[in-house]
């Protein structure tokens, strides 16, 4: 009996062990040290919610916030608009010996540093670059660019994001047997009906998954809005990140990091109970 | 259960004692384990903490010495002036034997005891370091002891493209003013920030009325297109065309020229912002004889003149005045250090 249940801890050793190591051990780190004041980590000092009230005192955090997931939600939006015509072309399309190569294709830019995916899409951006000089033969001025403003941040943000949405739909659209839509078509169902009746309750799962590898990235992102953004690119992730490196506030910034997390939580909790709708339509 | 919560307590308070002692992690070090003494027991390190490729880590820097004195030189690097603070508050005292920091912060180590009073006797280039900037308050304690050598110093005024504006500028306006909405960078560094607003609003900038202040920089964050805080950060949309001017260090307007893309640097009519570096060894060095002679080295003309040469570098100007006889022309012009007497103000830190 009791070697049994031995066996059965250490069994369970490895998981539960990652998950405590790599999970809930940073995590009450985080919380313990949004706790304490100024960059002295340590646990001499009194806790206290000093950093939380200060946030919110600022006044900095509201707007950010909102900011981001502003930007979270157009930039999943858009991906998710682009990525299933995408996604369904090359799976339901394309024929299957061209498949593997287009999907290879989509992935080879994850091959290349992020960092300099966004520089090399700054250059493409940039005044009298391949995009300003191609405007340029429509009449536009090509020394005026759109690089250093929000809709950079967004371009950009979009080129890294997409393929995340185009691979989790392709791998579940693929697995749609074509039969179902032949069926839903001949007996009379519209095009738009088949979407939403059959393939978006089917796809609904990578969907969810999809928008969560979009979606929480993005809304953290602040490398492309400090390099890409100007005076005005400034989300969440900036302010946490120069608290962290700036003005070396730690505590302040794990207030932030745990602020951003229960808000990132909600919201995906509440995107789960939206998608577990849109699955519980399924016939 | 119980265990493994017990477990998982433990591991919560352990790990922060343990991240205690070994620094904040802020400061972004890139440490060498300090090679140990080898066979013959004589060759020693010396630990010097600078930013990454600010002269000091050259091979024309670290090379003739580790041969003249028979050590081995090794660098600790820091990426902001507090973390070399806290690198010194956290263990770094006892470990490092000279350290870099700017005026200003010697200041705010000298409050918390972080560096050793020099002995000038032991200086041999002090005689000979700039007169102004060699024994300012800020770098003396109170008994009027030494705490810093000054070793370079620079400044941050205008840069401008001079193809795309009508006629020459030279007052910090040209910032404010609308006709260049959307061509201006600002050094995204709040000392140096509020000090230019300061001077073109026409405020006492080393005490000035903050609320002024911050409407004056709001007013120029909608004239600016970016803000930037290193040289990439300002060379890459300078040389593409996307800004035509901005605040900037003298040390970046130096190396764009070097690089053959054309940048005008002015001192404006309103005054610039000056800094100074200077070497100090931080209390209980443990190779003081060795950080005095590393101080000697790093002020002598030798060197001094190497690293003011050496143009794609980004040098800023030597604090040794020797140098500039030494100097050719064409450097001195590179560098700006003709100019730099005239400015009608100057605020250094």
């Amino acid at each position: 009996m009791t070697k049994s249940r031995i066996k059965t801890w250490l069994l369970m050793l490895p998981g539960a062990g990652t998950l405590l190591s790599l999970v809930l051990l940073p995590l009450s780190l985080l919380l313990l040290f949004s706790l304490v004041t100024g960059n002295q980590i340590s646990l001499s000092g009194a806790l206290s919610f000093k950093n939380y009230l200060n946030i919110f005192e600022q006044g900095l955090f509201g707007p950010l916030m909102w900011k981001s997931i502003r930007m979270g939600l157009l930039v999943t939006a858009s991906s998710i608009l682009i990525g299933y015509p995408v996604a369904y072309g090359l799976a339901k399309v394309v024929k299957p010996r061209w498949r593997n190569f287009l999907v290879v294709m989509i992935i080879i830019p994850f091959f290349t540093s992020q960092l300099l995916l966004i520089y090399s899409l700054m250059v493409m951006l940039q005044s009298q670059g391949p995009v300003m000089t191609f405007l340029a033969l429509f009449g536009l001025d090509p020394t005026r660019s759109i690089l250093y403003s929000n809709t950079a941040v967004y371009l950009i943000l979009l080129y890294q994001f997409l393929p995340y949405m185009v691979l989790s739909l392709y791998s579940s659209l693929v697995k749609i047997d074509d039969n179902i839509v032949f069926a839903a078509r001949s007996m009379g169902a519209s095009r738009i009906r088949v979407f939403i009746v059959i393939i978006l309750p089917l796809t609904a799962p990578a969907l969810f998954s999809g928008i969560i590898l979009v979606f929480i990235p993005v809304a953290g992102s602040f490398v492309e809005s400090n390099l890409a953004g100007g005076t005005k690119g400034m989300m969440i992730g900036s302010l946490i990140d120069s608290n962290f490196s700036v003005s070396l506030n730690m505590g302040r910034g794990c207030a932030l990091c745990v602020l951003f997390l229960l808000i990132m939580s909600v919201l995906t909790f509440a995107l789960q109970r939206a998608i577990r709708y849109l699955e519980g339509r399924r016939l | 259960m119980k265990k493994l919560l017990a477990l998982f307590l433990v591991l919560v308070l352990v790990f922060p004692i343990l991240g205690c002692q070994s620094g904040t992690g802020s400061a972004e070090t890139t440490e060498v384990e300090p090679e140990q003494t080898e066979a013959t027991g004589e060759r020693r390190t010396l630990t010097v903490a600078n930013w990454q490729g600010y002269g000091s880590d050259a091979e024309y820097a670290v090379k003739p010495f580790e041969e003249k004195y028979n050590c081995k030189v090794v660098h600790q690097y820091f990426d902001s002036e507090e973390a070399l603070l806290n690198m010194l508050r956290t263990g770094g005292l006892g470990k490092i034997d000279v350290v870099l920091p700017n005026m200003a912060y010697v200041a705010t180590g000298k409050r918390e005891n972080l560096f050793s009073p020099l002995d000038k006797t032991k200086l041999e280039n002090f005689g000979d370091l700039k007169e102004n900037i060699r024994e300012l308050p800020d770098v003396l304690d109170e008994d009027g002891n030494l705490l810093g050598v000054a070793w370079t110093w620079g400044s941050t005024a205008l840069g401008y493209n001079p193809d795309a504006v009508s006629e020459p500028i030279n007052s910090w306006a040209a910032l404010w003013d609308p006709a260049n909405k959307g061509k201006v960078a600002y050094f995204d560094d709040h000392l140096t920030a509020i000090m230019i607003a300061a001077l073109y609003s026409g405020q006492d900038p080393e005490n000035p009325d903050l609320n002024v202040i911050k409407d004056v920089l709001l007013q120029l964050k909608d004239n600016t297109r970016l803000f930037w805080s290193s040289y990439d950060s300002f060379a890459k949309p300078y040389a593409a065309g996307e800004i035509t001017m901005g605040s900037v260090w003298s040390g970046a307007a130096t190396q764009l020229n070097a690089e053959g893309v054309k940048i005008e640097y002015v001192y404006p009519v309103e005054g610039a912002v000056v800094w100074t570096d200077y070497w100090c060894i931080p209390v209980n060095a443990p190779n003081e004889d060795l950080a005095y002679a590393w101080i000697n080295w790093m002020t002598s003309v030798e060197f001094q003149s190497e690293y003011a040469s050496d143009l794609a570098a980004q040098p800023p100007i030597p604090a040794n005045t020797k140098v500039y006889e030494v100097l050719s022309p064409e450097v001195r012009a590179a560098l700006y250090i003709e100019d730099i007497e005239n400015i009608p103000k100057k605020v250094a830190f």
